[in-house]
């Protein structure tokens, strides 16, 4: 698998927002959603994103299909930049349209993600009569059996997106990114808003369209449990930055940063009986805007010492691909 | 035949049959005639335009010819809403006034949409500087006293139907730039938006496809109001003598040429039917506006 050609490399990618700026204070506060993040995503790999919320998951996933405006960093999708504010190049506009056929997005709220006014059918056969897909002779056909094929019957081709059920929606969410046949797809958290038989559905014809269809995913999440199963790779991410990342199995078994540990700890276990270690992290995620010096978790970390004050750790490789960014490893 | 009355009780009160194919304008069209009150409406809408156009055939009389010798007549059965003050035929000039002040309103109506539509869409849509300039430039519009432009610019141009329209046209268009623009501010921040920009959609048709639609209630709440607005500022420009000129008629005018004090006490018949027909087009318009709103929303059943 590790030698399957990258799809879409990440480098340094920056998203700050700016805060209101106060009156009579000259100088201009920043929110930085995404801070400097670096991701190699290999062609057919699924890659989870996971973290708790507000770490910038969902603003990494959106920024790379520049869906925001990224403040800093490139992106590289299949060898095209898409950009680089660095090397002040920018992919335009018309171009990066006509690019978004093979990068697509899963949105989180299947509720908001949906046009009130248009059709299952029209949501549906839109981003395809865009790219040309098929030809219109065609489309039709095309797009039923796409909504068939996501757990959609033909009856329901005319109907609203407010007479279908959330588990539906979201459904229709998915087979309109992949009726384009994608390469790529940010899933942002797909099964935050199901109940739990729902999400086991969606994510099961998910992994079944992959095969199909031959996807590459983000999955975007911040069920451990769920990306383990589903993704080759976990990406852990904690206040705007990556602090580790490896194969799914590994960090799951082996997390090195307390962070990681934390979360795995946190998970409910099936045995009422067995007993584990509970999570030790204090307090909740500090304000983006005022980040912690030094290591960003040492507020919350129960193994700080004086030195992850000052100094951020290093990215260190541990073997195996299984990456962190701790001074105590 | 059992099909023949399963279609019939679906046309007008069940929706759609089961299973049955029905396209989306087709089924708007069924949810307003389903609407009584719009339904009536629109016929009597129909009815008062047919009955304009076809002024010359209905009416034996002409609507500029002075007969002083006929002047202020009360109705009779040669002349149904009597004379004016020149001896015109009331009806007549009714008939004819309403050709000039349906197809002023309306098309003043249609040009304060355009313009505030689309001003407001570029505005709310693309924001930056292309907001701040549009909205300087309606806040310049808005400072400006309707009348005191409205005079002057008919005064510079010369005074007459198409002048009109351009003037009300040119001179209202803000408020329903704003309206559109601050429903846009509120609508792009939907998640539905940002899948159109991520399925690769034009901003064209995004605005046109995913934003317009959603945003047609108020869009058409403002230009039913604007009709009325339109008969109501044809008719004070007209007063002015700087609208439609006499002997030309118009609801405006001839509500304005019935404005002394003997004509409001004793000649009802020279100030009620042209008033009488303004509050009739504008309340239908306005439950047309709504049937229609309504019908095109799919949330909305009944």
């Amino acid at each position: 698998m590790a030698a399957e050609p990258t799809l879409l490399e990440i480098s340094h990618v920056k998203k700050y927002f700016p805060r209101k700026k106060p009156t009579f204070r000259q100088s201009q506060e920043w929110l930085k959603a995404v801070d400097d993040v670096s991701l190699t995503i290999p062609r057919f790999y699924s890659v989870g994103l996971v973290g708790e919320s507000g770490c910038g998951k969902s603003t990494l996933g959106r920024t790379i299909l520049r869906l925001h405006a990224p403040t800093g960093g490139r992106v590289v999708f299949e060898g095209q930049p898409l950009f680089d504010m660095e090397g002040k190049q920018w992919l335009p506009e018309a171009r990066m349209r006509d690019l978004r056929k093979d990068m697509q997005m899963i949105f989180q709220d299947p509720y908001g993600s949906l046009n009130p006014r248009l059709t299952v059918g029209q949501a549906v056969e839109e981003g395809v009569a865009r790219h040309h897909v098929v030809p219109a002779a065609d489309r039709r056909a095309y797009c039923e059996e796409i909504l068939e094929n996501c757990g959609l019957e033909k009856k329901f081709y005319m109907a609203y997106p407010h007479e279908f059920s959330g588990g539906q929606r979201q459904r229709i969410v998915i087979a309109r990114a992949l009726a384009l046949k994608p390469k790529f797809v940010v899933c942002d958290e797909p099964t935050a808003a199901l109940d739990v038989s729902i999400q086991s559905q969606i994510l099961n014809l998910m992994m079944d369209l992959r095969e199909e269809l031959n996807l590459t995913y983000l999955f975007i999440s911040h069920n451990l449990r769920v990306t383990q199963a589903f993704c080759d790779e976990i990406v852990v991410m904690y206040l705007g930055k990556i602090i580790e990342q490896g194969p799914a199995e590994e960090v799951c078994s082996h997390p090195v940063h307390p962070y990681t540990q934390a979360l795995i700890n946190s998970l409910p276990v099936s045995n009422p009986w067995e007993t584990k270690p509970k999570a030790q992290i204090l307090g909740s995620i500090p304000s983006a805007v005022h980040i912690p010096s030094g290591c960003r978790f040492h507020p919350r970390c129960p193994y700080a010492t004086p030195r992850c004050q000052e100094d951020e750790p290093a990215w260190k490789d541990i073997g195996g691909g299984h990456c962190a960014a701790c001074h105590l490893i | 035949m059992s099909k023949f009355w399963e279609r019939l009780r679906a046309f007008h009160g069940r929706g759609k049959l089961e299973g049955e194919y029905v396209s989306v304008a087709n089924l708007s069209w069924r949810k307003f005639c389903r609407n009584r009150l719009a339904v009536f409406s629109l016929i009597v809408l129909v009815l008062i335009a047919v009955i304009s156009f076809l002024a010359p055939l209905i009416t034996p009389y002409s609507y500029s010819e002075i007969d002083l010798t006929l002047a202020r007549q009360p109705p009779s059965p040669e002349h149904i809403l009597g004379t004016d003050e020149y001896g015109r035929d009331m009806l007549t000039r009714l008939i004819y006034g309403g050709r000039v002040s349906m197809t002023m309103a309306l098309a003043a109506m249609l040009l304060q949409l355009v313009i505030g539509v689309v001003l407001g869409c570029l505005a709310g849509y693309f924001g930056s500087w292309v907001d701040a300039f549009i909205m300087r430039l309606t806040d310049v519009f808005m400072c400006f006293p309707f009348y005191i432009m409205a005079v002057c610019l008919a005064a510079i141009v010369e005074p007459g139907l198409k002048n009109l329209v351009l003037i009300i046209g040119f001179l209202s268009w803000t408020g329903i730039c704003r309206i559109v623009r601050a429903e846009i501010l509120s609508l792009k921040e939907n998640d539905y938006i940002l899948a159109a920009r991520s399925l690769g959609i034009r901003p064209g048709a995004i605005i046109r496809r995913h934003i317009l639609p959603n945003i047609l209630s108020p869009i058409l709440v403002a230009a039913t109001l604007s009709i009325a607005g339109g008969i109501m500022s044809e008719a004070s420009m007209s007063f002015l003598n700087l609208g439609v000129r006499t002997p030309e008629s118009s609801w405006g005018n001839m509500l304005s040429a019935a404005q002394s004090m003997q004509a409001l006490v004793s000649e009802w018949w020279r100030w009620v039917p042209p008033g009488l027909m303004i509050v009739i087009v504008v309340l239908s318009i306005n439950y047309v506006g709504e049937g229609l709103r309504n019908a095109l929303d799919p949330r909305i059943s009944n």
